[in-house]
């Protein structure tokens, strides 16, 4: 009796203190993980320093319209794929959705995250879009 | 006891789920460029707790073209401070640079200076040399007015952190005139604005 016990005891300090461990080393791997990723991905600023002036901006802002008009309709056609809107507001919905799944199952979180990257692939193209009509 | 101690190590293996997998998860997604979903894993690895969670997440921000946002994250209250990590501090001298905020991305890359590698030293000096490259001579008077004007926008629109940071441009900007147009004005609003919660 007391030698099961003692090895229930032991098991439950161990259920108990391995996931501090465990989240410890995995922590660590992470942040290194990210820091290799951020070095692998780091490029230079995505246009060249020009100041604006008001005087330019008119000029500037009739670009932005016929960007934002093509990438308007870059988004809607993501949206109709994703059935949902990009943003902040997403953002964040997606990240207390996967919040609220990690709890049991961390893999929601990309499955969440699909609307999002539906949007980010429309940005992204809006962003070509952009550059082409760049002066 | 066999069963008692079999169900103990399931518990184990099952753990909850940390912030460091969706680190992991996120640190993947970014590598393949898949920004948007990157940015969710590191939005929960930062409610799970990660103090460094929110500096990736402004990272990734960058990547997504939200160059203004990015500012906002990087200078919030619990992102991480320049000087703690060169890497976040080129990604946050990049989301000033996108921006428009020329002087305070320069700072910003001055700041960087050896802690790097190689790379991200080159990348460094390309920037910096492009901005000294601009900045040469006095800027024009429009141009510290539209950082004034950006400014004033920022502040009605309640994002008191990004106006500061136009108010601030518009500052350096105006003092690199001989006139120092803009200063007094920009000094103004500033005072008015206060100090911010993460003012660095």
């Amino acid at each position: 009796m007391d030698r099961t016990f003692l090895f229930l005891t032991a098991v439950a300090a161990l259920t108990l203190a391995a996931p501090t461990l465990a989240d410890d080393a995995t922590d660590t791997d992470a942040n290194k993980a990210v820091d290799d990723a951020l070095a692998e991905k780091a490029a230079p600023p995505a246009t060249p320093p020009t100041l604006p002036s008001t005087a330019s901006e008119s000029a500037v802002n009739a670009h932005a319209n016929i960007a934002f008009g093509k990438k308007g309709e870059e988004e809607r056609i993501a949206h109709s794929h994703a059935g949902q809107h990009g943003g902040d507001a997403a953002d964040d919905a997606r990240a207390d959705a996967a919040n609220r799944a990690a709890q049991g199952a961390a893999a929601s979180a990309a499955g969440a995250a699909n609307g999002d990257a539906h949007a980010g692939a429309g940005q992204a193209r809006a962003g070509t879009a952009r550059a082409s009509h760049s002066p | 006891m066999i069963r008692a101690a079999a169900l103990l190590a399931l518990g184990i293996a099952t753990g909850s789920a940390g912030a460091g997998e969706h680190l992991l998860a996120g640190a993947r997604l970014f590598r393949a460029e898949r920004w948007a979903e990157a940015l969710v894993e590191f939005r929960v690895a930062e409610r799970l707790g990660d103090s460094a969670a929110r500096g990736y997440a402004a990272a990734t921000l960058v990547k997504l073209e939200r160059p203004e946002q990015a500012v906002e994250e990087f200078e919030a209250r619990g992102a991480p401070p320049p000087g703690r990590d060169p890497l976040l501090d080129y990604y946050r001298a990049v989301a000033c640079h996108d921006a428009r905020l020329y002087v305070r991305a320069d700072r910003l890359l001055a700041g960087i200076g050896a802690r790097t590698g190689p790379g991200i030293a080159r990348l460094v000096a390309d920037a910096r040399a492009e901005i000294a490259a601009m900045l040469r001579g006095e800027p024009r008077r429009d141009a510290v007015e539209w950082y004034v004007a950006r400014c004033e926008d920022l502040d009605r629109a309640g994002r008191r952190v990004l106006a500061r940071a136009f108010c601030d441009e518009a500052r350096g900007l105006g003092e690199r005139r001989a006139d120092r147009y803009g200063v007094r004005e920009a000094d103004a609003i500033l005072a008015k604005l206060g100090p911010m919660a993460g003012a660095r």
